[in-house]
């Protein structure tokens, strides 16, 4: 009906990975914001131990090594399972998409229970110093982050369970995936940090 | 539509005598795909990004409106000396609402809501990439802004300054809920600042008309991109901040308590991390605006694209690195008295390049004088003039002699208001017409115009001196034997005459609303694509979806430039393009209207507001959340060959 010059793209699929994708942008945005706040949070532990002769103040040893490590392998473990949860979404099989959240799911729970134990076994409260708000504080943060992504794993697999799938889910599926990854390689520093080298970087 | 039409692109999408049986049934397709739902539940469900963002603009300017009652009261009561119209611990809450509503709840959204309303049109699209979460962020606004101001009506408004610096924001001098007010306000805010910022980036990234490529979008675009980046960088600071404290007065933390190994500067470093850089997510935008009107004023490209761009960028990052200058008088280290100072002085750099570029642009412009146009004028003079007692303070030892007085004051409203109030005004002027189809009434916005800036420099030029001469800002009054008499009276007079003239601008939006000019689709002949629908625009934004061939859309575009066809208009769909050229890249299907948004803000609003009374609001608040965010994630009647072949 006219001759109006068009640029058809009828032909182009809908929807798409990585960083083609308006939501993996989106999923993008939220890890910089959380990075900028676990960022401060080191910053606020590094200001508020300089004015500490004595790092953790006496008395109050956190270091429950053995558990905190066993927890730090808990959630590196769990990244395998999240991996094969996000190529089988590129290769679109559903098995491998449900199975792959429901375990990482199931070591996300593993880690918030042994995380509980370990919170209850250091000596000292939020209340009892500035060390014990800030240790608290920023255990604390991570904890939230583990238990939203894990109740998000539960979620997308419930989809993939009861269905209908959409092509889309795929795409959820991945997204989803990366933010795991974030939650769990954003724990590394703070592990090292109030596990393992509480006074790390002092002269 | 004849192909021996004079402008066969979408710059005449409204014109029925020439449209055809294929293209009106394409107009009333997308009309029932695109429309909001009816009734009450249509209006609380609406995500459409022309909705949300008036809404914002809207929303944000009736806190601009209650923030200047509030500065007018405060200008009665300094007018003499030894007033009573407040008493102290009124006049604490005032100042406190008025600097936190004008940051928090006018300021900031009023920017968000401008980009939101206008950057899907500016980039030829027919939505922002994530519609839900623009409502979401509008609800969470809008709560955190009503639970203050209610707050205030009963007495229990924050007092301790907008930047409620600690010890006197802790528990043991504010006690009482007044600051925890103040703390939870902020978090909403920022929630609301970072989703918008998180939609921003996403829609510019992936959402531009095709031919669009980076280095062609408008500059308004740019500064609504840098904006974005910013807030992501600096929110999380200030949210940080506003955790400790709020748990300090709540659970008994200590991060602010110095007898238990915390420290009071810690707040101070976090709250300007953010708030300095909060000023540039202010003023940006306002960057952005400016450039918009001069290109159209001037007839001509902006002088200097690149350089300009790169300015943003430079403010961008320079920005992060000053925060210390608000912190002079706390006792630094030589080394950081310097740093902070050449940090301080080093944004003046590209400040002054886009201003040369602007001069450089009116110079070899033919100027039309519209109203528009003396809003950017007057930005030059107030901007220029704000910018020099800036560099002022940047300076270590001149801002330990005026910290706190009324030269600071003095200062930042130049900044504040000459650098991104007057741009405000201009743009509004300038877009009016597209949103409403009518002209604004020329006559009354030059009587606004120039009561506004006659009552302005009136208000804020005597507060210089009144600085100088050793007047501290945030007393509630003074000595008759100071000498401060005649400058605070003059000021308040000046204050008064403003007054006057929002009166006339809000007289002016209601008569031209509906008796106004009509203004056709593009009244000024400007360049970018929100003139190239209709006013207002359809709620598909466009007909056919426009591609690009230059950095002035509408001015550069070809006799036959091409349409986009191919996109759906059964269903709400939009076109993703790629990050660097823009190339076609797929189609995606967005989410319609729906009232999870609002839910979700509703069970966050009752998370942050009981937690201040308890901590078990954020449990309750969360188990909420978990309910209506599963609700909004849920899929719904999915299409069948949109499934994936293997099936539950």
């Amino acid at each position: 009906m006219n001759r109006r010059r068009t640029l058809d793209v009828s032909h182009l699929p809908t929807f798409a990975f990585g960083q083609r994708d308006p939501l993996w942008w989106g999923v993008m945005g939220l890890i910089v914001i959380e990075s900028t706040v676990f960022v401060l949070g080191l910053a606020s532990y590094f200001y508020i131990r300089g004015n500490h002769f004595e790092w953790p103040p006496s008395g109050s040893d956190p270091i429950i090594r053995v558990l905190a490590t066993v927890n730090m392998g808990l959630l590196l473990l769990s990244c395998l399972p999240m991996h094969w949860a996000n190529t089988s979404a590129l290769k679109r099989k559903l098995r491998g998409m449900r199975w792959g959240l429901v375990l990482a799911s199931l070591l996300g729970l593993a880690f918030l229970a042994i995380r509980i134990i370990n919170m209850q076994a250091v000596g000292f409260r939020w209340d009892s110093h500035a060390y014990g708000s800030i240790f608290f504080t920023l255990v604390g943060l991570h904890t939230v982050h583990i238990i939203a992504s894990t109740l998000e794993n539960l979620v997308i697999a419930a989809v993939l369970f009861i269905g209908p799938v959409e092509e889309k889910h795929l795409v959820d599926v991945r997204v989803n995936g990366m933010y795991w990854f974030f939650v769990v390689a954003s724990w590394v520093p703070f592990y090292v940090l109030l596990f393992m080298a509480p006074n790390l970087f002092r002269a | 539509m004849s192909s021996g039409s004079v402008l066969p692109s979408p710059a005449l999408p409204d014109a029925p005598p020439l449209e055809s049986e294929a293209e009106a049934r394409e107009r009333a397709q997308l009309e029932r795909t695109w429309s909001p739902l009816g009734g009450l539940k249509g209006w609380l469900s609406d995500v459409h990004h022309t909705t949300i963002g008036r809404r914002f603009i809207v929303t944000a300017f009736i806190f601009f409106l209650l923030g200047g009652v509030e500065a007018l009261v405060m200008r009665l009561q300094l007018a003499r000396p030894e007033s009573t119209v407040l008493g102290p611990d009124l006049y604490n809450q005032v100042f406190t609402m008025h600097g936190s509503t004008m940051m928090f709840l006018f300021a900031v959204p009023m920017m968000e809501g401008v980009g939101l309303l206008l950057v899907p049109l500016m980039i030829g699209t027919r939505n922002a990439a994530f519609p839900r979460l623009n409502a979401f962020a509008y609800y969470t606004y809008l709560i955190g802004g009503l639970l203050m101001n209610v707050s205030f009506l009963l007495d229990m408004g924050p007092d301790t300054g907008w930047f409620a610096y600690v010890p006197l924001s802790g528990p043991e001098y504010s006690p009482g809920k007044r600051v925890d007010v103040w703390a939870q306000m902020i978090t909403f805010t920022e929630l609301s600042a970072l989703a918008g910022s998180v939609n921003m980036i996403a829609t510019i990234f992936k959402l531009r008309a095709p031919g669009m490529s980076l280095n062609r979008m408008p500059l308004f675009v740019w500064a609504q991109l840098v904006k974005a980046f910013m807030i992501l960088f600096s929110m999380p600071a200030v949210m940080l901040a506003s955790l400790y404290l709020a748990m300090d007065r709540l659970i008994g933390t200590h991060f602010f308590n110095p007898a238990e190994g915390g420290d009071a500067l810690l707040w101070q470093h976090l709250f300007w991390f953010f708030g300095h850089p909060e000023v540039y997510i202010i003023f940006l935008p306002a960057l952005g605006i400016l450039s918009s009107v001069l290109a159209v004023f001037a007839r001509r490209e902006i002088f200097g694209y690149l350089p300009m761009v790169l300015a943003m960028v430079a403010i961008g990052f320079i920005g992060f690195g000053l925060w210390v200058h608000h912190m002079f008088a706390t006792g630094l280290p030589q080394l950081g008295q310097s740093f902070f100072t050449a940090a301080s002085l080093m944004v003046a750099v590209p400040s002054g390049v886009q201003i040369f570029c602007w001069l450089a642009t009116l110079w070899g412009g033919k100027l039309r004088l519209r109203l528009p146009l003396y809003w950017i004028l007057a930005f030059f003079a107030l901007f220029v003039f704000g910018g020099l007692s800036g560099v002022m303070l940047g300076a270590y030892a001149l801002d330990l002699q005026v910290h706190d007085t009324f030269f600071v004051v003095a200062h930042f409203h130049y900044v504040l208001i000459g650098g991104a109030v007057f741009p405000l005004f201009g743009g509004f002027y300038y877009w009016f017409p597209k949103f409403t189809g009518r002209m604004l009434s020329e006559r009354l916005g030059k009587w606004h115009f120039w009561l506004f800036f006659a009552g302005f420099n009136l208000t804020f030029f005597p507060m210089h001196y009144l600085g100088l001469m050793g007047m501290p800002r945030r007393v509630y009054t003074y000595a008759p034997d100071r000498g401060w008499t005649d400058l605070n009276l003059l000021a308040t007079v000046g204050t008064f005459i403003m007054a006057v003239g929002l009166v006339l601008f809000v007289v002016n939006v209601f008569w031209s609303r509906k008796r106004g000019a009509v203004a056709g689709d593009n009244p000024w002949d400007a360049d970018t694509l929100e003139w190239a629908t209709s006013s207002p625009p359809p709620p598909y934004n466009f007909l056919h979806l426009p591609t690009v061939r230059g950095r002035y859309a509408l001015w550069t575009q070809a006799v036959d430039q091409p349409i986009v066809t191919g996109v759906r208009s059964d269903r709400p769909e939009v076109l993703v393009t790629r990050l660097m050229d823009a190339e076609p890249d797929h189609r995606m299907e967005q989410p319609g209207p729906s009232l999870w948004p609002l839910a979700v803000a509703l069970s966050s609003g009752v998370a942050f507001t009981v937690s201040i009374f308890t901590p078990w609001g954020i449990v309750i608040g969360a188990g909420l959340a978990l309910i209506t965010l599963t609700g909004w994630f849920w899929p719904k009647k999915p299409y069948r060959e949109e499934l994936l072949e293997e099936q539950p």
